[in-house]
């Protein structure tokens, strides 16, 4: 609920539409690939060093990771493709021999394969997100704001308590 | 809008620094609780570990004071180590493999005393211990059950008795042959039907046959007679048939009759006379011991297998869930875990050994080698010689192995082998010298040794009569040697064991038979022979009534024989005769006529 009314709060503030953009892209990386692996902790310094909204950020990690859930399989099967391809072999064996290429864990199935997925969604995602997030700021909130439902529900202790949470 | 948070970068920093620290501060307590969480799921009983030191340069891990709780005993340690030390290879940890170069344990020892019972994890293995305690009480008890002397009505009553089951038969045949013989000998031709016969034939064979035509005649009628009377010698052959076989049979079960409570009396002697509670004495006295020796030499296969395996198991479910683990090196896909050596340095009897293993996993395909192992003595010069080695792999059938042994020369000493109310025998002193094969094929164990030994120094006490007898012979015991047959699963190896032991105790013990177990034995052989006299009796007499039908048979088989070689008589060649001398007459009276006229 925290991060949910976190979500929103920041899809209403002043935080800029990029700022959300990647912060939903790094979520998806971060989500779909397996939480302990190196570039994750990469990922999470770029979240912490730069001004990536967090409350965004958390909300669609908690997303992605469930739905990382469905497409494992799914990912596992990329990943397989990938590393038994005859003509990338001699790229992955040069990599395999390289120890620091070794603590990315490039060679195992998962992580590769979701890997490969969140890069390849990644630049879309992010256009995706930064123009929903401009569209609703620009048609929806203003909108949304004005309902019956929406002033009654600010006006409820519900949205207070989210609020406070949020605060 | 500044693009950085210093204020995030810190903390990412920071956070960093304060995992290194924990990681560093608290290491050796995690995989302190990490060994001693494991270990006790796998063993189902208490695993401790007295301090944990490692190195990161190179990687090295350092168990010292490892005690693994028995299960089946929690007083004592399954084993115990002084200290343990890893060194393992950093990357393979990323692809979530554990390969360690090479492991040293000193200090090993088998079931030395815990300072404190240890705790019991698995429900299953307290209730399997549970289970075995109330064996052990069973065997006590029926030890007990077995030194006391039964009577002579019990015994008859208890035993599965040869004389009951040769009664039985010999009922059996009666009853059979009884029908069978009666119907036979019914259809047999009675008295008037063999003097209606002879009468008829009588009649053919003496009529006076003056003509051809009537000859013809005659010769036809003695056609049909015979004709009749072969199906009368059928029926009289079918019935002998019958009677042969009953006779065969009731003399066959009257045979065993007879001999049935000779054998008997044997058998409920040795029961009468206390020594059928010798009975499997080897496996008594020794049993538990060989057993237990037994389960050391196989304790690579039954303990140490299964655990590899299951990590084996384990791994592989997990990466069909979670992905696998891809190899680009010479080293082919390294198995989930591989100990590339190991080094044992154990005390067992106080005694020690030197333990050699090489490619321990539980993946050997992907490994593509067996795991090898040997054990030898420690010891430079002395009696006692070691030598154990042997080879086990996973394979898609199960588990593949072999192991040899060769032991001479381990001395024991106050060994208890028995403690019952009954009875109770400890080693003083022996020499124990060994030797066997074992295959594994496909998890089946096959293998044989023997264990011998010589010299032996026993000291038992009883409070029993027989008891105190068999203390006596088996104290007098200056050797032994123990056939041992290894079957079952890899996992759940049964040990049988053999000795002419039994038998040597068996006849000393029969042959001083006390003076009321005599008066007893007695009563047996009367009460023994009682029970067979009726029934041989009555089959005696039936095979004498079978005797006379069958002497019967015969006579009527010879009568109708006799009347089978039946010819027509005298009168019919005298009728052929002169039917002869007059055609010759008469060409001699027509010929006279021509050369002398007239």
């Amino acid at each position: 609920m925290n991060i949910v009314a976190k979500f929103i709060k920041a899809l209403n503030s002043d935080a800029s539409p990029w700022q959300i953009a990647f912060a939903v892209m790094f979520a998806l990386i971060v989500g779909l690939t397996p939480f302990w692996r190196l570039h994750n902790l990469i990922i999470l310094c770029l979240v912490l060093g730069f001004r990536v909204n967090l409350g965004s950020f958390l909300a669609a990690l908690t997303l992605f990771s469930g739905l990382a859930y469905l497409f494992d399989p799914a990912m596992i099967g990329v990943g397989e493709g990938l590393l038994a391809s005859e003509s990338l072999q001699p790229f992955w064996t040069q990599l395999y021999a390289n120890n620091l290429a070794r603590l990315g864990q490039f060679n195992h199935t998962l992580t590769l394969g979701s890997l490969s997925v969140s890069l390849l969604l990644a630049p879309f995602v992010l256009i995706a997100t930064r123009f929903l997030v401009g569209q609703y700021r620009n048609r929806l909130r203003a909108w949304v704001n004005r309902l019956r439902i929406a002033r009654l529900l600010k006006a409820s202790g519900v949205y207070r308590w989210y609020q406070a949470l949020a605060d | 809008m500044r693009i950085v948070r210093w204020k995030g970068l810190l903390g990412f920093g920071v956070a960093l620094v304060l995992l290194a620290l924990v990681v560093e501060l608290f290491f050796d307590t995690s995989v302190k609780w990490g060994v001693e969480s494991f270990g006790s799921r796998v063993v189902g009983a208490e695993v401790n570990v007295a301090k944990v030191d490692h190195q990161f340069s190179p990687f090295s891990i350092i168990l010292r004071g490892l005690q693994v709780t028995d299960a089946s005993s929690p007083e004592r340690n399954l084993f115990e180590a002084d200290e343990l030390a890893a060194r393992i290879e950093f990357l393979p940890f990323f692809s979530d493999k554990i390969i360690i170069d090479k492991l040293a344990m000193t200090g090993a020892k088998f079931g030395t005393e815990r300072a404190a019972p240890g705790r019991l994890y698995s429900i299953d293995l307290s209730l399997k211990k549970r289970v075995e305690r109330v064996a052990d009480s069973g065997v006590a008890r029926d030890i007990e059950a077995r030194l006391a002397l039964p009577s002579v009505d019990e015994l008859i009553a208890a035993e599965d008795l040869q004389t009951t089951a040769a009664i039985n038969r010999v009922e059996a045949v009666t009853v059979k042959y009884k029908v069978e013989v009666r119907q036979a000998y019914e259809q047999l031709p009675d008295e008037p039907r063999l003097k209606r016969l002879a009468e008829d034939l009588s009649v053919i064979r003496d009529a006076d046959y003056r003509t051809p035509a009537e000859l013809l005649s005659g010769k036809e009628r003695l056609d049909a007679f015979k004709k009749e009377v072969q199906r009368e010698r059928d029926k009289v052959a079918q019935a002998k048939d019958v009677l042969l076989a009953a006779q065969r049979d009731g003399r066959d079960a009257l045979a065993q009759l007879e001999a049935a409570p000779r054998r008997d009396y044997d058998q409920l002697k040795r029961s009468l006379t206390g020594a059928t509670s010798l009975d499997a004495l080897t496996e008594r006295l020794f049993g538990e011991s060989v057993r237990r020796w037994g389960r050391y030499t196989l304790s690579a296969l039954e303990t140490v297998a299964p655990l590899l395996q299951h990590r084996a198991e384990q791994d592989a479910a997990r990466q069909r869930v979670l992905g696998r683990w891809v190899s680009f090196s010479d080293d082919g896909g390294l198995p989930s875990f591989l100990i590339r050596e190991a080094d044992v340095d154990l005390e067992f009897s106080q005694q020690h050994f030197v333990s050699r293993w090489q490619d321990v996993t539980g993946d050997h395909k992907a490994l593509g080698r067996a795991t090898r192992y040997t054990l030898a003595s420690a010891q430079v010069g002395g009696d006692l010689t070691l030598e154990l080695n042997g080879r086990f792999s996973f394979t898609d059938a199960g588990l593949n192995a072999e192991q040899r042994w060769q032991a001479s020369g381990v001395e024991l000493s106050d060994i208890s082998l028995i403690n019952s109310d009954v009875l109770r025998s400890d080693v003083v002193a022996a020499k124990l010298a060994s030797s066997g094969v074992l295959e594994v094929t496909a998890g089946e164990l096959d293998g044989a040794g023997s264990v011998n030994l010589s010299p032996l120094r026993l000291s038992s006490s009883s409070t029993e009569v027989v008891g105190k007898r068999i203390a006596g012979v088996v104290d007098n015991l200056e050797q032994i040697k123990i056939q041992l047959g290894v079957t079952g699963r890899y996992n759940a190896p049964h040990i049988s064991l053999g000795s002419n032991l039994d038998e040597q105790v068996a006849a000393i013990v029969a042959a001083s038979v006390s003076g009321e177990a005599k008066v007893a034995l007695a009563e047996l052989r009367q009460k023994l022979d009682a029970k067979a006299a009726g029934p041989s009796a009555e089959v005696t007499t039936v095979l004498a009534s079978w005797q006379g039908l069958s002497a019967s048979a015969d006579q009527r088989e010879n009568i109708l024989t006799e009347m089978m070689s039946a010819k027509l008589s005298g009168a019919v060649g005298g009728a052929i005769d002169q039917a002869v001398d007059e055609k010759k007459d008469k060409v001699k009276d027509e010929l006279k006529k021509k050369l002398f006229g007239g």
